[in-house]
């Protein structure tokens, strides 16, 4: 009989959207979407993590982004220029142009922007020194529109590409230096260069909609090698810092490489070569960026994927097919929230929520064997569907634990209900006074006494709950930087919060005016954090995936500390995706569910840690992928799959004392105990991981403390959503 | 009907011992030799091959397709041929006896050889190595029994083998494809396991290793210039690694899904040709990306290579034939005989040997679905006839075979007017096996078969023999019979006859009758040489039927042997009346007009074969031992012990081209027919005295010059039929000219002045011809028509009596018209015109040409 039954549901049918375009600067990475929203990453040496996302909104497309100075700025087809608040997530200042805009580029002196517009025109935008942009001039027109625009690292060159043509233009007169016709394979098909650039030594590559890669000399206009590289069109393209390297990709999803190679001919020239692609994206990629080491694409199949460079071509024995990771379209913040008490879960999709009801099982099973189905007697039903007013993006939303109330915050305001279950009325409270400031992230405490907001402004607002006034509690002192995290105990009056940078603040929530003094200490930037039942606890996991614990008590790291880091083995710390959520067992403080977008792994601190070479992660897939077919059908079905029973490995063994001492071989009384319990097979250290739900959105503890909440999407049912993508005939179908 | 069980046997065991001329037989290997087992090689000028073959190298001309010369002398299979890079006209081998040799490609004359202490089974050769440097690959240590490894050498003609200096030391694959030098010269590749090796010729960079995919490497070919390495491996990627004495950039391309069989640079470097299982040549455009098939070449490509003008290349079949294409054209099929062995796990021939009647080739399954027509003489290969009409498609692995069929029996008529012939289609999974019996007809116009009937599910099960009845023209009823026998315990009578669909009238095969013995299965016919008789043997008893009206005539069975019959075969000529059957322990003679058992001898039999223009018989026993006997007498004429596993065999009628031999010194037995044996491995075997294997290898050798052996050009050709019609005349010509060069210089000065010192022939020939034209105001003669001109010409010649000089003179004027370099079609022209209007014509242009006058006043003379 396993240890956790697992309530597995498939019903939160988020939809992410997909990558228009990307920009990197500074270790920050920003990816714009095509609903307007933008997500930005940080990208650090060991890891890299997304940071938060900036929403966006029906008004304003985001076609191409670009950072000056740590300002992000961002122009799209409704003709706007628009900078960000990076604290706010929210727009600072917009400056609308009659004309739709392609495209957009920074100077190399991070003075002016330069856009190429629908009229067929380019403009060039002087960068304020505090916000915005003033409009400088434009260049002389021209018939077709400006589809891309590149700059010349002199700043006294600037290339565009349209219809049928390559421009290149003289910055200081805003004449036409060169005029390049492209190639056309078929008569009578137009020719847009949707992505160039232009390289220090004057050659300018393009990528057409023909699939042409093409590599020009910008002084003369003469084509210096073309390549058929891609079976339609290119839309993105992208140069490695040291410019001996070209990646392109676009409709056809392969990311073909170019890289420059001498040929051994007298004056020692150098040519354009194809070297070689992968094949990762199943959709247009729309956006190409080289990242440190890394290529990162992205496009319509709404994943950011990394490629590592530095594996290709630095020595002979440099293998081919280089290392990727994946990043699953979901954001790091959980979107669901969930009321144990009340056996109800908030969805937050893009513009709504949804409040679900879950299904429940039959009370009478007992014994069911490990990994046996339990059928259903009532499957999960949608209960609210709020949708925010006039499509506004919700930020976050947050559901009590007993499910009687709601809230949710767009970038203008909060929003906040009162849910009466039986029967189901939904109250919306009506006079949130004005001083309550929009959230970027919302909680209730447990005693439903307050609703805790982590504003815009970077302070934390207590709100009173009341059903038609709730009236603003207090305010706490602003933090230097963003809140990333905040974390509410179910008991105990000490809330933890963190910023970006990673300190940790504890506030007392229950009476704002007793200070606490905190000297936790800091590592790095936090990813997520739980408090356990009584709040004494604090739980954190950093952006390289190391945990630690604090007890708040005491004001420094709790006993189990140090052998937490002993969990953070060299396997643990490589993969790469961030953790997103991590909860304390209600009932046992040395048990946690911590859970990222492929995993969920349940930590037992008692136990011993793993060892170097001892797997965490089950790679053997054979008997996992027989139990997944079931209820993979089931959900067809009856829309969730059936709780499911599951072994946690390791089963309550005390800690052996050899094994703290001798992590090498595993101590020989371990085997022979192992083998008298029966158990010759299961792993008995402390760290079990489950990859057999995936992707995940959610997972935690339901009311009963042996039952774990998995919400899923898989992604398939994302894919089955997206446009028609370009086919490609593939061998032996 | 009365079945005749005979007792009196007379076993004479014959005596193995027996004093034959045995002892003067040897085998000799006259075709069959495989001529893809290496790479061919172009010649610099790209006008021949050089294609290994065995023991030897032989040379095709690229133009014929002929085999113009072979390069003689090596003493094991020669693994190894390039063009010596230091003189273009020199060939460079290596071969397994340890020696690389050096020969002159014009005349085949071996002109250096080097020996080494161990088997060559590879050699490396460029222009920038010195002339007494090889590179040399020999057997490696094996580290483990499953692969073979070779070990590439730098070794010098004059050092000892222990100074050679190892390069790869383990280089695991088809040793030919294992190594490469760059373009340049700069470096040698190899490729073990999935590794590409480098060593560095000039600059001291070091050795070193590449992984290239995860998938073992096939094959490798370098860049001409750039230091670029295209590799190919098992799992049909072709990856290009650039840059390799720098960054290494690596691109990985995909089309092929078996393994990538070769690769060949185009000699600019543009191109990069790929070939494998698909039956297909992949052109990589490497610079676009852009690749261009040519697809459907029949059998899977196992060799492509490049001629230096880039207009040729060569690309070997698995079943031995060599394309010769141009531009992707297919010009020359150099083809051996084919083999099954690329189809089956052994070699698998189930239709034997046969013998055409009419162009005496040698039949056999050729390519899948094929009948392939061989000149056992001079080992070329006549035509295919694709019987069953399926392309050949590889299979998604080599060890997949698709579904296809195959010819499994096949006969010609006595005078190979008819050829039937027996297709199943099998797969290994399928039980059900599909059936079909053609009738083809040859076409005396188009000099081929045509499909006349087409016969489906013949029968029930497997059919497992087919016979024509020897048909004679003086017989009843004159349509011609087959026979076919089945598994399914019926034997059908074919006859040719009308077409009983009522809207088209033709003759087609219907069946006639059908017989069956008891519940037993038919194992196979024969018809007597009269074709009066058919005998059908059942299980272990023969039963004879008269085939026009099908009754069964007699049973003839003994108690010899238990074992079921599987072979019957009618004697020839003077012993007609016998009737040789064989069981799997022994032969078995019967005499017809005793119904009782001549002869009867212990003998294995696995194959039983009678020459059809003779009374001889051969058979091969299951340890390969010939006998060649009469049907008549029990004694054999001839024993051999042949070294390999036979497999079929047949009499080849003797025709007086074949080599010129005096009788005495053939085989007694061969005077009439040559016996070719088939082995396992698909080579032909003759048998022939040593003197006879002597002359043959020393016809091997041609004698003559290369460049004669090439056909000329169609001037060349116009000009030779020109000439021989006139060479008669040619000789009255020169005496003209001795007359006239002996006195006037004119004369001399036209005729003898080299071309380039004339005028220019554009003045020249417009006035010469305006000379020839008809005067506008000269009245034409009615009877001067171009239809009636030859008779108008012979009138002429009849009338004038100094007819000789002026063909002469016609002659005469032709040389000049082709010294002047005029258009041929001139002269043909130019006879049409009565020699009467030529007389006047001549005297109006005596103003112009003066030089010519003497000659045209020749002409008018009348004399």
């Amino acid at each position: 009989m396993g240890e956790f039954k697992v309530h597995n549901g498939k019903f939160f049918e988020y939809m992410p959207s997909g990558i228009q375009c990307m920009s990197y600067s500074n270790h920050t990475l920003a990816v714009g979407r095509t609903d307007g929203s933008i997500d930005i990453w940080k990208v650090t040496e060991e890891s890299w993590y997304h940071q938060k996302t900036l929403p966006g909104s029906e008004q304003r497309n985001v076609q191409c982004l670009a950072w000056v100075k740590g300002r992000l700025f961002s122009a799209g087809l409704q003709g706007n220029i628009t900078e960000y608040d990076l604290v706010k997530l929210s727009p600072k200042v917009s400056h609308f142009y009659g004309h739709g805009f392609w495209c957009m580029s920074a100077s190399h002196d991070k003075s002016r922007l330069a856009v190429g517009c629908e009229d067929g025109c380019v403009r060039l935008y002087k960068i304020l020194e505090d916000k915005g942009v003033v409009y400088e001039r434009g260049f002389q027109f021209q018939k077709e529109q400006i589809v891309s625009l590149a700059w010349h690292r002199s700043g006294e060159v600037i290339v565009t590409g349209s219809i049928n043509n390559i421009r290149v233009w003289d910055v200081a007169s805003g004449q036409v230096k060169q005029r390049i016709t492209t190639q056309r394979l078929r008569r009578r098909q137009e020719v847009v260069v949707w992505c160039l650039t232009i390289l220090q030594d004057f050659t300018i590559v393009s990528g057409d909609s023909q699939g042409l890669t093409q590599f020009w000399d910008a002084r003369t206009g003469v084509s210096l090698q073309s390549f058929n590289s891609h079976r339609a069109g290119i839309f993105a393209l992208c140069v490695s810092p040291n410019e001996r390297s070209v990646y392109t990709a676009g409709a056809d999803p392969r990311i073909v490489t170019f890289s420059l190679a001498s040929t051994n001919d007298r004056n020692n020239r150098e040519e354009w070569t194809k070297a070689w692609s992968s094949h990762h994206h199943f959709h247009d990629v729309k956006a190409l960026s080289v990242v440190d080491d890394l290529l990162v694409s992205g496009g319509t199949d709404t994943i950011l994927r990394s490629t590592a460079l530095h594996r290709l071509g630095s020595d002979s024995n440099s293998q081919i097919i280089p290392k990727r990771r994946n990043d699953l379209p979901f954001p790091m913040k959980p979107l669901v929230q969930t009321a144990p008490e009340a056996n109800l879960i908030l969805c937050q999709h893009q513009c709504s929520v949804e409040l679900w009801r879950l299904g429940s099982i039959e009370k009478d099973v007992r014994d069911f064997a490990d990994g046996a189905s339990i059928s259903i007697a009532s499957g999960p039903s949608k209960l609210i569907e709020i949708r925010s007013k006039s499509g506004e993006q919700i930020i976050c939303s947050a559901l009590s634990t007993c499910g009687s109330w709601l809230a949710y915050s767009t970038v203008e305001k909060i929003r906040l209900y009162k849910v009466t279950l039986d029967p189901l009325v939904l109250h919306k409270v009506p006079l949130i006074p004005d001083s309550v400031l929009p959230s970027h992230q919302l909680k209730f405490t447990p005693d439903l006494s307050k609703l805790v907001s982590v504003t815009n402004q970077c302070s934390i607002q207590l709100v009173t709950l009341d059903d038609l006034h709730p009236i603003l509690f207090h305010t706490f002192e602003p933090m230097e930087r963003p809140i990333s995290n905040m974390a509410i105990p179910s008991k105990g009056s000490v809330m933890a919060v963190t910023d970006e940078s990673g300190l940790i603040k504890l506030l007392n929530f229950k009476d704002p005016s007793k200070e606490i003094q905190t000297a936790l200490p800091r590592y790095k930037p936090i990813i997520s954090m739980a408090l356990n039942y009584s709040g004494s606890l604090l739980f954190v996991v950093y952006s390289d995936r190391s945990m630690n614990e604090f007890s708040l008590h005491q004001q420094t790291y709790s006993k189990m500390s140090p052998k937490l880091a002993k969990f953070c083995t060299l396997q643990w710390l490589g993969r790469k995706q961030s953790i997103v959520h991590v909860e304390y067992n209600q009932t046992n403080d040395s048990q946690l569910i911590l859970m990222d977008n492929t995993s969920l792994v349940v930590l037992n601190k008692q136990k011993r840690p793993p060892d170097d070479y001892e797997p965490i992660y089950d790679v053997s897939a054979g008997s996992k992928r027989g139990r997944e077919a079931p209820p993979m059908s089931k959900v067809k079905r009856g829309r969730e799959a059936p709780p499911m029973s599951k072994v946690k490995r390791g089963r309550q063994a005390p800690p052996m004392s050899k094994v703290k001492r001798g992590r090498e071989a595993p101590p020989m009384s371990n085997v022979k105990h192992g083998v008298a319990v029966g158990e010759k097979n299961k792993v008995q250290h402390g760290m079990a991981a489950c990859e057999k739900y995936k992707p995940l959105l959610f997972a935690g503890f339901l009311s009963d403390p042996k039952t774990i909440l998995v919400i899923e999407r898989p992604i398939r049912s994302i894919y089955e959503k997206l446009p028609p993508a370009f086919q490609t005939k593939k061998f032996g179908t | 009907m009365s079945v005749v069980v005979v007792f009196s046997v007379s076993p004479r065991i014959c005596n193995m011992a027996a004093s034959f001329d045995s002892m003067n037989a040897t085998q000799l290997v006259t075709g069959g030799a495989s001529l893809v087992n290496k790479r061919p090689i172009f010649t610099n000028d790209s006008k021949y091959l050089l294609v290994c073959v065995h023991q030897k190298v032989r040379i095709y001309s690229v133009a014929t397709g002929k085999c113009v010369q072979n390069l003689i002398g090596h003493s094991d299979v020669v693994t190894n041929v390039s063009c010596n890079p230091h003189n273009k006209l020199q060939a460079t081998t290596c071969s397994l006896d340890g020696t690389v040799r050096q020969w002159d490609i014009i005349d085949g004359a071996l002109l250096t050889t080097f020996t080494f202490p161990w088997p060559i089974y590879s050699m490396l050769v460029h222009e920038t190595f010195p002339t007494d440097q090889f590179y040399l690959c020999k057997q490696g240590i094996e580290t483990d029994g499953l692969k073979t490894c070779f070990t590439l050498m730098q070794t010098s003609a004059d050092r000892t083998k222990e100074d050679a200096e190892v390069i790869f030391s383990q280089l695991t694959g088809e040793c030919e494809k294992l190594t490469v030098v760059s373009g340049n010269g700069e470096f040698i590749a190899g490729i073990d396991d999935n590794f590409l090796l480098l060593h560095f010729l000039k600059g001291k960079k070091r050795p070193t290793r590449f992984k290239a995919g995860s998938h073992p490497l096939t094959c490798l070919a370098s860049h001409p210039t750039k230091s670029t390495v295209a590799v190919g491996n098992e799992a049909g990627h072709i990856i290009i690694i650039t840059n390799l004495h720098r960054n290494i950039i690596s691109n990985l391309e995909h089309w092929h899904a078996n393994r990538v069989e070769d690769l060949c640079f185009s000699p600019e470097g543009v191109f990069l040709y790929s070939v494998g299982h698909e039956c297909v040549l992949v052109d990589w455009n490497l610079e676009k990306g852009v690749k261009s098939f040519l697809p459907r070449l029949g059998a899977p490509i196992n060799h492509v290579s490049c001629a230096a003008s880039n207009a040729l290349k060569a690309v070997c079949l698995l079943d031995n034939a060599i394309l010769i294409l141009s531009q992707n054209v297919i010009q020359q099929t150099i083809q051996g005989i084919s083999r099954s062995k690329l189809y089956y796990p052994t070699s698998y021939i189930p239709c034997g040997l046969l013998l055409d009647p009419r162009t005496n080739a040698l039949v056999k399954n050729g390519r899948k679905g094929h009948l392939h027509f061989y000149n056992i003489e001079d080992d070329t290969s006549l035509v295919s006839i694709d019987i069953t009409g399926e392309n050949y498609v590889s299979g998604n692995t080599l060890e997949n075979i698709r579904m296809y069929t195959d010819v499994v029996q096949a006969a010609f008529s006595m005078n190979g007017d008819w050829l039937a012939t027996v297709e199943e289609q099998r797969a290994a999974d399928i039980r059900d096996v599909q059936c079909r019996v053609k009738f083809w007809i040859f076409d005396k116009q188009k000099q081929s078969f045509l499909l006349n009937t087409t016969v489906e599910r013949p029968h029930d099960a497997d059919v497992n023999a087919l016979e024509f009845q020897p048909w004679q023209k003086n017989r009843e009823g004159n349509n011609p019979v087959a026979v076919t026998a089945s598994l399914d315990g019926k034997f059908k009578v074919w006859r040719y006859g009308d077409n009983f669909n009522n809207y088209k009238k033709s003759k087609c095969w219907n069946c006639d009758c059908v017989g069956f013995y008891k519940d037993a299965v038919p194992s196979d016919v024969s018809f007597s040489s009269d074709g009066s008789l058919l005998s059908v043997s059942f299980n272990v008893t023969i039963t004879l039927w008269e085939p026009d009206a099908n009754v069964l005539t007699k049973t003839l069975c003994h108690t010899l042997s238990n074992l079921p019959i599987r072979k019957l075969e009618f004697g020839r000529g003077q012993s007609s009346h016998m009737l040789i059957c064989a069981t799997s322990d022994r032969i078995t003679s019967w005499n017809m007009l005793s119904c009782q058992v001549q002869w009867s001898v212990q003998l294995a039999c696995k194959l039983l074969i009678s020459d059809p223009y003779s009374e001889l018989m051969a058979s091969v026993d299951s340890s390969n031992k010939l006998f060649v006997f009469q049907a008549g007498h029990s004694k054999p004429l001839f024993f051999m012990d042949c070294r390999n596993s036979i497999i079929s065999a047949t009499f080849v009628p003797r025709t007086k081209s074949s080599l010129g031999l005096k009788e005495d010194n053939l085989l007694p037995w061969q005077k009439h027919s040559q016996l070719y044996l088939m082995t396992e491995e698909e080579e032909i075997v003759a048998i022939v005295t040593k003197e006879e294997a002597d002359l043959y290898n020393k016809k091997q050798r041609f004698q003559n010059n290369l460049e004669e052996s090439l056909p000329s050009t169609p001037f060349a050709e116009f000009l030779q039929s020109h000439g021989n019609r006139g060479s008669g005349i040619r000789k009255a010509t020169t005496d003209i000219l001795k007359k006239y060069v002996g006195d006037d210089t004119l004369v001399k000065e036209m005729v003898m002045t080299p071309p380039h010192i004339l005028p220019p022939v554009r003045t020249l020939a417009t006035t010469f011809l305006h000379s020839l034209l008809l005067p506008s105001d000269s009245k034409r003669e009615p009877e001067v028509d171009l239809s009636d001109s030859e008779e108008e010409e012979e009138d002429m010649e009849e009338n004038s009596e100094g007819s000789d000089s002026e063909m002469e003179t016609t002659e005469m004027k032709k040389k000049v018209a082709v010294e002047g370099a005029l258009v041929s079609s001139l002269d043909t022209q130019r006879e049409e015109i009565p020699e009467k209007v030529l007389a006047q014509l001549s005297n109006r242009s005596r103003k112009q040409f003066s030089y010519l006058q003497t000659v045209f006043s020749e002409l008018s003379i009348d004399p």
